[in-house]
């Protein structure tokens, strides 16, 4: 269907996590193979988007919002995952508090996120396993007492990075197919991700 | 005199290169049979001694001399003459023969480059002057273009041609004319990405078009027509391309000349502002210039000046919340190290030794009374190096680096309440760049102080929520297309946190955004929603056509932005606090509908 069309599915991804864990960092790598370790910190949130081809040809099109992490700006982050088909979320395999906070992301997600979002677990920065304080196995019991799936990366090295991305786009269709198996004959082609949800804002133009 | 002719590596190169020569490059001579004579055993020996081999080093400093030199056959034995007077005429007249392969009495650069080869062969070695070049160092069809460019090292293939990587090609345009048979050769300078035969080129990639394999038969005199004029085509349009690229920095440095000298003339007239504070401030020539922003010398004085002190700022609690800043700090680090303890996490001596230390703190740890956000403090020192990382600055070693941890510790502690937000390492850096520690931390607070910076650090949901309703409602307002689009898209306003939050410090290049300063200094934060607006105005063309990614790219990035365009863009929206008063009204509005809607909550959880 959309394969052979060669048209893009468009989903739309959100990364959460602790400020200073790599979230940035990580998207840098994706799309421009990238490593910066002084990379701005971002205020609000930032946007850059990148398509991935699976095996079987489909296309897919990330729209990445990268969320700044910081306390203050948790307010804002209902924006950027409401309406996410997949979720990234990142702590600091050397910072114990960031991986109490990413646990938080994860409930946070689970109640309020849409139920079909696909949530990756992820500990970065495996380049510095001296510092390491989260063990994999921690980690990873998490992750599949809650069904996430769990990846350790190295933006630095670019360490299963791009892994990352392709294990979320192969979970997406999947959904997607679901979706539309449940939902009848819909188009499945058409991004879910832009313009679909939340129409009805009133607006000002009456 | 003679280094000219050999730069420092040659000798060394010549001899020793000949390892890395890749493929069909080597030094062999047997490659393709011609209708040329056959060679004697001694000529063969001639050219067995020699390595047919051109160090890249040596072709970056020959391609300069190309540039600088006529290459005609009279003035280039003259000049060979001058700088190689060991070298006798015929024996020059031999190089010239072999160099100028097809005869047009004029070298191309490759044809250069085998004239200083064989010279520098000469000079160095005193040896014989070989009767013949090597195949490969030949045209082997009489049409075909010619290359050498296989037998150097460094040169990187792609598709069709070859490319010279940038660091050894500094050439330029303005000689392809006399080098015909030299394909295209070009140079560019910004960084922009041209495309030749459908392979994107950087501009500073320098192409040579490659030798015809040897196994495909020989190009018709059509299809080698064709070829070239294909190529005079492509040459023609990386020209135009080059030219064009010339005229648009040209016409930056003008600007940016004209406008260095304007500020120059104005900076008197400041000084005489700064003098007679605030009698000149409301003058009619003194907003025009502020329109014009401020010249770098008076920038931070002025601001000082145009910013009142409302909150009665000074250097004494300056002092006294940077010491508070430090003492909070020790204790946090103390009571850190305590926690690690108890965590056990280290081993059971260095327990026993920290405990001992801890116990001691234990007293003084319990006097600091932490209720506020003091503990941000922490996410200051990971902001510090990412606080614009280009300029290398604020970074742990950077000259300013103690300044901004003074002044946002110190924030801090002033404003438990709001404590450290990210974007405001940007704020007082920004204010740092102008102006010193504590003007820098005055300044601060009262513009931090401000009802729009005041919403957007507490970041209450309500309140930005607020924020954005009542933005939307103004684009909708002053930019309906601009609006429709982004409603269409659904495209929420969000990328203007950025922008707020930083003062367009981060988003845009920093000269912009100071004048941008300049004038929120003068017209209060009204200007920065101003500002919003007059951006969205300046890519309101794009805006309406470009698709969901294109967008979100501009308003993210703001690529592309010309000063005067943009303040012609920001001029044209009229907006001043008056209208901003609204915003307040409309801030309240929202908080007592979220008061309502929430009340119940706040009362059950009470």
């Amino acid at each position: 269907m959309a394969g052979q069309m060669r048209k893009a599915l468009t989903y739309k991804l959100v990364l959460l996590g602790d400020a200073g864990v790599g979230k940035t960092a990580i998207a840098v790598q994706f799309v421009k193979g990238q490593f910066n370790p002084f990379l701005e910190s971002t205020i609000g949130a930032s946007f850059m988007n990148q398509t991935v081809t699976l095996p079987d040809e489909t296309l897919i099109k990330f729209q990445i919002w990268d969320t700044a992490g910081q306390e203050r700006f948790h307010s804002l982050a209902p924006m950027y995952y409401r309406g996410a088909q997949a979720a990234i979320v990142v702590y600091d395999i050397t910072n114990r508090n960031s991986f109490e906070k990413a646990k938080e992301w994860i409930k946070e997600l689970q109640q309020q996120g849409d139920p079909n979002v696909v949530v990756a677990f992820v500990g970065n920065k495996v380049d510095m396993p001296e510092a390491r304080k989260i063990q994999p196995s921690e980690g990873e019991s998490y992750a599949s007492e809650n069904g996430l799936f769990f990846i350790e990366t190295s933006a630095k090295t670019a360490e299963n990075v791009s892994e990352l991305f392709m294990k979320i786009a192969k979970q997406l269709p999947s959904i997607q197919r679901q979706k539309d198996i449940t939902s009848g004959p819909s188009n499945p082609g058409v991004k879910p991700g832009v313009g679909a949800p939340s129409k009805g804002k009133g607006g000002c133009c009456g | 005199m003679s280094s000219t002719l050999r730069p420092p590596s040659t000798n060394s190169s010549l001899n020793s290169s000949s390892s890395s020569t890749p493929g069909n490059g080597s030094s062999g001579y047997h490659g393709d049979d011609g209708d040329r004579e056959v060679l004697s055993s001694e000529d063969l020996s001639v050219m067995e001694d020699i390595y047919w081999e051109i160090n890249p080093f040596d072709l970056v400093e020959w391609r300069k001399l190309f540039e600088s030199l006529d290459s005609r056959e009279a003035e280039f034995m003259l000049w060979a003459c001058q700088q190689e007077p060991v070298i006798r005429g015929e024996q020059l007249g031999c190089i010239w023969t072999l160099s100028d392969i097809d005869k047009d009495t004029s070298l191309s650069f490759d044809e250069f480059s085998i004239a200083l080869f064989l010279i520098n062969h000469v000079h160095n070695k005193g040896k014989k002057i070989p009767k013949s070049l090597p195949n490969e160092w030949l045209p082997t069809h009489q049409h075909r273009v010619y290359s050498r460019s296989a037998q150097f090292p460094g040169l990187v293939k792609k598709s069709r041609g070859v490319i010279l990587k940038p660091e050894t090609s500094p050439s330029s345009v303005n000689n392809s004319q006399r080098r015909q048979d030299d394909a295209i050769v070009a140079k560019g300078s910004g960084g922009s990405v041209f495309y030749i035969n459908g392979v994107p080129m950087q501009a500073g990639d320098c192409v040579v078009s490659a030798p015809r394999p040897s196994h495909l038969p020989p190009k018709t005199t059509e299809e080698n027509m064709k070829h070239m004029r294909e190529a005079e085509l492509i040459q023609a349009k990386l020209k135009k391309h080059l030219e064009q690229e010339e005229k648009e920095r040209e016409r930056r440095e003008e600007l940016k000349a004209i406008k260095d000298k304007k500020m120059q003339e104005n900076k008197k007239y400041w000084l005489s502002v700064i003098d007679t504070w605030p009698q000149k401030k409301s003058l009619p020539k003194t907003k025009l210039l502020w329109w014009q922003g401020f010249p770098p010398s008076v920038r931070g004085k002025m601001w000082e000046l145009s910013l009142s002190n409302d909150l009665n700022i000074t250097r004494d609690l300056f002092v006294i919340f940077g010491a508070h800043a430090r003492s909070t700090k020790d204790a946090r680090a103390a009571k850190k190290r305590q926690d690690r303890v108890k965590e056990g996490e280290t081993g059971e001596e260095i327990r026993e030794e920290k405990r001992v230390t801890v116990e001691g703190e234990e007293k003084e740890i319990t006097n600091v009374v932490v209720l506020g956000r003091e503990d941000t403090v922490d996410l200051i020192h990971l902001d510090l190096p990412r606080t614009f990382p280009a300029l290398s600055i604020f970074q742990p070693d950077g000259p300013c680096h103690n300044q901004l941890k003074d002044v946002l510790e110190a924030y801090v502690c002033y404003r438990p309440d709001i404590g450290y937000v990210q974007g405001m390492s940007y704020i007082a850096a920004v204010l740092l760049l102008n102006l010193d520690t504590f003007p820098a931390f005055k300044v601060l607070a009262n513009l931090l102080n401000k009802q729009l910076f005041r919403v957007f650090f507490k970041m209450a949901q309500d309140e930005v929520e607020a924020y954005m309703n009542w933005f939307d409602s103004l684009v909708c307002q002053y930019l309906p297309k601009v609006h429709k689009k982004l409603v269409q898209m659904d495209i929420k306003h969000t990328y203007t946190v950025d922008w707020i939050m930083t003062m367009f410090s981060k988003a845009l290049p920093i000269d912009i955004a100071m004048r941008i300063w300049d004038m929120s200094f003068l017209e209060g934060e009204s200007f920065i929603v101003r500002c919003s607006l007059g951006l969205l105005k300046y890519y309101s063309n794009k805006i309406e056509k470009a698709p969901f990614e294109g967008i979100m790219h501009m308003l993210t990035k703001l690529p592309e932005i010309e000063e005067e365009e943009l303040f012609a863009a920001i001029e044209k929206i009229d907006f001043t606090m008056v209208h901003m008063s609204k915003f307040v009204v409309a801030i309240r509005f929202w908080c007592s509908i979220a008061l309502r809607r929430y009340g119940d909550m706040i009362c059950l959880s009470l």
